[in-house]
């Protein structure tokens, strides 16, 4: 049976692979609205970049949510923490708590968001008319990779280390 | 059936604080609390539903996608080394004049603000090319601290700003006119500090002379980079494209140079990638739980009777304004400058307009109050990131940060007694 590390380290792999999807979605952003100023400079703007890269950036900011739990990305105060050392683990294992269970709320109510905009086949009043139900799985998958980071940070609350962090690592 | 109440307010609120006290993630304490105000109000599952309605409002923006192209565009500035150029550049052309290694850096830190929208990074960039150089020739550890804090914070002010694109969402005050209002206020405080720096801050040393050889050679190699400022301020005022699409040509110039001169190779823009995920994804959910609490505040009409009372002070709106500068400063010390954009704003912004501030005017006050904050001891996020890029303790640059204080304060002050500071250059923008 894993020990509570490495079951920590196994869900944190799981939500790196969410931010490595949204590191994607971050390089690949500027293209669409380049190629907009260019079809707008010869009179032939294209309808969906408007639309999509606003989808676009939802989705970024909640699949690397959980990943930025993990890196310290999502600013916090560590006033507390670094005055009183011996209180750190504690801190962090209730801040864990928070983070599943916002999680499972955003989880929950995201699944039946997604389920409405599915029965009634709710789409954006746009030329494109997206099925809503589409850019709105980023509310699950948000719900998913906080919450499993959530359960990681339980398992495991210390912080990780400059050569654990990699590429994700910052001065 | 569920009554909101002043009583649960108050408690959302305390609540809040005291989760980001204990060091529970901002935007989770945010949530978490505004969630709460929702289930006191209206019960479990419409809170569930509401706030994921909220969130959803909140992001679907075309505006904020600016954010993440701004910081991809910052991101792969920092991973192409152009720091290091652009410090060449202004030692050669300002290093002539006293102190001119300090005043090289404030030149540097404004032209890098130009490119990248955060105070911290720009600090980091400075910090870790200028540190060293400033020590080579003397200047005291509390000097040179002070001046790549206080030089950082150019970044929140001086195009394209984080802060300010938040600012622009949430008050639906035009982005382009607050980056071009900013403008003159971002050269008028680089130039003061420079000043400051030139007769105040540094070893006392003669500036270095160099030929105009040299000089040419300088702007020849920083020329590319150094246009980008100038691409990103005129573009939008001479209403070429708008602020998003600024951000995407200028990530897309800064990928091209940066490989084009073999600067980046492909693990440096993967590692650029990662960071504008993780930093997007931060000042986005900030941006979006907050607008769930703002919008939880607003049911209840929180922020027009915080208004109304204030109204009513004593002391006319050079004292109400006063207090929003105390108040802002105040949080501004444990706040990220996104998060403290997005918790004050909602209830400020009323009252600002209440007290007869233009919208603009207001918000590059707001930029300029939250570069103190940025250096307010004892724990300004720029004087914290510079004692951990180097080997001065946060301790020693408290005092000699505060001349820089008294200079960004000055500037809220002419900001609030001369608007046209800010408001002449968005006036005479050709799409306003």
């Amino acid at each position: 049976m894993p020990d509570c590390k490495s079951l920590a380290a196994a869900l944190t792999r799981v939500t790196k692979w969410f931010c490595i999807a949204a590191a994607v979605l971050a390089l690949l952003l500027p293209l669409p609205v380049v190629w907009e100023v260019l079809m707008d400079g010869l009179g032939m703007p294209p309808v969906w970049v408007f639309e999509t890269t606003g989808y676009t950036i939802i989705l970024l900011a909640f699949a690397a949510s959980g990943y930025g739990l993990h890196t310290g990305y999502h600013f916090k105060v560590t006033l507390l923490p670094d005055k009183f050392p011996h209180l750190a683990a504690g801190l962090g294992r209730f801040s864990g708590a928070l983070e599943l269970g916002f999680g499972l709320v955003l989880l929950f109510a995201g699944i039946d968001q997604v389920w409405v905009d599915w029965v009634q086949d709710l789409r954006s009043d746009t030329l494109l008319e997206i099925p809503q139900y589409l850019p709105q799985l980023a509310f699950p998958i948000g719900g998913l990779v906080i919450g499993l980071q959530g359960l990681a940070h339980l398992l495991n609350p210390l912080a990780p280390t400059p050569e654990e962090l990699g590429h994700a690592y910052r001065e | 059936m569920h009554i909101a109440s002043d009583a649960s307010v108050v408690l959302v609120i305390v609540a809040m604080f005291v989760l980001m006290g204990i060091g529970v993630p901002i935007f989770l304490a945010i949530g978490m609390a505004a969630l709460g105000g929702l289930w006191m109000a209206f019960g479990l599952h419409q809170a569930m539903v509401d706030f994921t309605s909220f969130l959803w409002q909140s992001l679907n923006s075309f505006e904020l996608v600016t954010i993440p192209l701004f910081v991809l565009a910052a991101m792969l500035v920092q991973e192409s080394d152009v720091g290091d150029e652009l410090f060449a550049f202004a030692r050669v052309w300002v290093g002539s004049t006293p102190n001119g290694l300090g005043v090289s850096v404030i030149i540097t830190c404004a032209i890098f603000a130009g490119i990248c929208g955060s105070s911290p990074v720009t600090a980091v960039t400075i910090g870790l090319i200028a540190l060293p150089a400033l020590k080579r020739e003397g200047y005291p550890d509390r000097q040179r601290g002070a001046m790549v804090a206080a030089g950082g914070t150019l970044g929140i002010l001086i195009p394209p700003s984080v802060p300010l694109i938040i600012y622009g969402v949430l008050t639906q005050t035009s982005i382009g006119s607050l980056f071009v209002a900013t403008t003159i206020p971002g050269l008028m405080l680089a130039a003061m500090f420079a000043i400051y720096v030139m007769f105040f801050a540094g070893s006392r040393t003669r500036g270095q002379s160099f030929s105009w050889e040299q000089r040419m050679a300088a702007l020849w190699r920083a020329f590319p980079v150094i246009i980008l400022p100038l691409f990103i301020i005129g573009s939008i005022y001479f209403g070429l494209i708008t602020p998003t699409e600024t951000g995407a040509v200028a990530a897309v110039y800064l990928l091209l140079l940066g490989l084009a001169r073999r600067r980046l190779t492909l693990s440096k823009i993967w590692r650029a990638a990662m960071l504008t995920a993780l930093t997007s994804a931060m000042l986005l959910m900030i941006f979006a739980t907050g607008s769930v609490l703002a919008r939880y505040t607003a049911l209840l009409q929180v922020p027009q009777r915080i208004a109304e009372a204030v109204g009513g002070i004593p002391g006319g709106p050079i004292v109400v304004f006063t207090g929003i500068v105390v108040a802002d400063l105040i949080l501004g010390t444990f706040l990220e400058s996104g998060a403290l954009t997005i918790l004050t704003i909602p209830i400020f912004f009323p009252i600002a307009t209440a007290i007869g501030l233009d919208p603009i005017q207001f918000g590059v006050m707001i930029a300029v109050n939250q570069e103190i904050a940025q250096i307010h001891p004892p724990a300004g996020l720029n004087l914290v990131t510079v004692a951990s890029i180097s080997d001065i303790p946060l301790t020693r640059m408290m005092v000699s940060i505060l001349p820089y204080i008294a200079i960004e304060l000055v500037m809220i002050y002419a900001l609030y007694f001369f608007p046209q500071l800010t408001l002449w250059l968005p006036s005479k923008m050709v799409v306003q």
